[in-house]
């Protein structure tokens, strides 16, 4: 997997310059946890052809806002959604109950997994 | 002429999938078809709550779906009987303790008959749904609860409110 | 006068599978918006892939995703960790892969043709479509020994050897599949009720196929020429000459139409593997434990699925992501649900086959 590097606010400029949706399709955002930060890879795949996919990818604070390729890419608001989610990413606009009720733990899919904030 | 003879001819089926993988689903689904056709028993599938006598219930009851499927199973009327089809559904069995699911639809819900299986074979999912029928014979007019998430029980003169039972998640079931 | 109505559709409906709430706010007849909550199925897979399973029985959990494209779920979890554990898969194992692949395709598009069929009024073609599937369980069932969740790929290969006598009862059951299915074309397709009922109904265009990110025979029978079997190499589809299956209307007809020529197409490439198999091992040994990073991304019947596994050299993987073609395609249904009569939503839900337990996980 070859990654390129950028920092969340350049995000929407890197892919605002090559995504032309007749060629690339955005495939998902995910994050992971590695311990210490969180690896956001934003994937573009092309369409049609056995190429290399375009990974974008940025390591954040847990808390850092990032921002929403929503506008751009209507399909990505989904992504943006679980992530928030299930790991608590915190992109713009993107709320929390996507997949999990009040009672659920939150943020599953951090390595120490959030306390939940019952108030 | 007497009801409880005639209602094992016609039994009619709701089917609630409670977070399964689909895959019984799909077996129920080719059970209504000519293959194995259980509309030779008398057997229809009718998304009614109201009108049917069995509940066939697949999945392991994730956390959303809990409350729709204890107000579906308080919607029917009585006698009723609940066929749990799959491994899952009787146990939780592959999504057992997974954070997002309840262990088993017996957790919610009484059930008559089990069917196992990761998916149930429809030969067995009918047969699940016989044995059903026959303790469907047996049962009488009395209101059978669902065990949890269940808030009170209205009579109001003739008519039996039964929505208030699936209202909320009670503050002991958490 | 128009007179708004509210309608909400799910999470129990007769016309669904699965728990999926839409809520429809109508201008008449017509749709003007619609919210989706899709979910009620989800269990939380990925964390106990990530927590509770080895990552030799993470193929078999991440089958319990979905039952309908079980194989495919657990072919991509398997070609995933396939690149960061040592392990030499036969070329006989890859192609037995492709194999349960294109027998799942035609079982799950005939579910959703005998769907199409049900939920537009026409239970006999619903029967009919769904008798003619029984060949393809029974075929799937001497294939693996199971007719739904079958676990077919494993870690190093796949579980069962095939030899000359199965293959012969599936070419048989393929060969009368391919003599009836002229048939159920002809009542999707030629007959004059059903062209009433699906032609213009339920349409996307081109330009919105591509702007949403549609995956699957949705944005294929709209026009894109996109296919994961010719877009990545893990599999080698290219040995069997594959070109994908492109429509043009973009609307429930030609949705119906390319689903019955992937069928078609799906039993010629069967038969191809099953001609062609090579010789070899089935099952290989795996060493090690996964280490690094690695994505798979197969055709599954409803479009591009992807996995994403993460080892660092434990047992257990770090991360593990699953995006389902569901999943890529829920912006094109609303999209695709406005603007059209109330009383088709069932018939262009059922034909856009939604997969729930896929997309919730």
């Amino acid at each position: 997997m070859r990654r390129t590097e950028i920092t969340p606010d350049r995000l929407l400029g890197e892919v605002r310059a090559f995504y032309d949706p007749t060629r690339w399709r955005f495939l998902t955002v995910n994050a992971t946890d590695t311990g210490a930060e969180l690896l956001i890879d934003w994937i573009f795949v092309p369409i049609g052809r056995d190429e290399e996919p375009v990974i974008l990818s940025s390591c954040v604070a847990y808390q850092a806002p990032l921002p929403s390729l929503a506008a751009l890419i209507p399909a990505s608001a989904l992504g943006e959604a679980e992530m928030c989610d299930l790991l608590g990413v915190a992109f713009e606009g993107a709320k929390p109950g996507l997949f999990l009720e009040p009672d659920a733990p939150r943020a599953p899919l951090l390595k120490t997994p959030r306390e939940r904030d019952d108030d | 002429m007497r009801l409880e003879r005639f209602r094992k001819k016609s039994p009619w089926i709701l089917h609630y999938n409670a977070g399964s993988c689909n895959g019984c689903d799909i077996e129920i689904l080719a059970c209504l078809a000519p293959r194995y056709d259980v509309e030779r028993l008398g057997i229809l599938n009718r998304g009614n709550p109201k009108q049917a006598d069995i509940l066939l219930v697949t999945g392991p009851v994730t956390h959303r779906s809990r409350d729709r499927l204890v107000e579906l199973y308080t919607q029917m009327a009585e006698p009723k009987v609940v066929v749990a089809v799959g491994s899952c559904t009787c146990s939780g069995g592959i999504f057992r303790h997974m954070y997002h699911v309840g262990d088993g639809v017996d957790q919610f819900i009484p059930v008559d008959s089990y069917v196992a299986g990761c998916a149930a074979r429809p030969e067995q999912i009918i047969e699940g749904v016989a044995r059903a029928l026959e303790i469907l014979e047996h049962k009488s007019h009395e209101i059978e609860r669902p065990f949890q998430l269940r808030g009170p029980l209205y009579c109001s003169g003739e008519q039996t409110i039964r929505r208030q039972m699936a209202a909320k998640v009670s503050d002991e079931t958490n | 006068m128009i007179k708004q109505l509210h309608i909400p559709l799910g999470s129990q409906h007769a016309a669904l599978l699965e728990p999926l709430r839409l809520d429809f706010s109508t201008e008449n007849e017509r749709i003007v918006s619609v919210r989706s909550d899709m979910g009620y199925v989800h269990r939380g897979v990925e964390h106990a892939c990530m927590n509770r399973f080895d990552f030799k029985k993470v193929p078999f959990v991440v089958a319990r995703v979905c039952g309908l494209c079980a194989i495919t779920h657990s072919t991509a979890a398997v070609l995933a960790t396939e690149q960061i554990v040592e392990c030499m898969v036969s070329e006989r194992a890859q192609w037995l892969r492709m194999l349960a692949l294109e027998f799942d395709r035609i079982h799950s598009h005939m579910l959703c043709l005998a769907h199409v069929a049900e939920s537009s009024g026409y239970e006999a073609l619903f029967m009919h479509t769904m008798m003619e599937r029984e060949r393809v369980m029974e075929a799937q069932e001497i294939l693996s020994g199971n007719r739904v969740q079958f676990d077919y790929a494993t870690l190093g290969g796949v579980t069962r050897d095939m030899d000359s006598q199965c293959a012969q009862a599936l070419l048989a059951k393929v060969g009368a599949l391919k003599s009836v299915l002229s048939g159920l074309r002809d009542r999707f397709e030629a007959n004059w009720s059903t062209q009433m009922r699906f032609k213009g109904v339920g349409a996307i265009t081109l330009e919105e196929a591509y702007r949403l990110g549609t995956v699957g025979p949705i944005a294929r029978a709209a026009g894109v020429r996109t296919d994961i079997r010719i877009e990545s190499s893990h599999l080698p589809y290219r040995a069997l000459g594959f070109e994908p299956i492109v429509a043009l209307e973009g609307d429930l007809y030609a949705r119906n139409r390319l689903r019955l020529e992937e069928i078609a197409q799906s039993i010629e490439l069967i038969e191809r593997i099953l001609e062609g198999l090579p010789e070899g091992a089935h099952l290989s040994k795996v060493r090690g434990r996964p280490k690094g990073e690695a994505m798979a991304r197969i055709e599954a019947p409803r479009g591009e699925l992807f996995y994403y596994v993460r080892g660092n050299g434990g047992a257990i993987f770090e991360r593990l992501r699953i995006r389902t073609p569901t999943y890529a395609n829920l912006k094109a249904f609303e999209a695709i649900f406005l603007g059209q009569e109330y009383s088709s939503i069932p018939a262009i839900l059922a034909s856009l086959d939604p997969c729930m337990s896929c997309t919730a996980k």
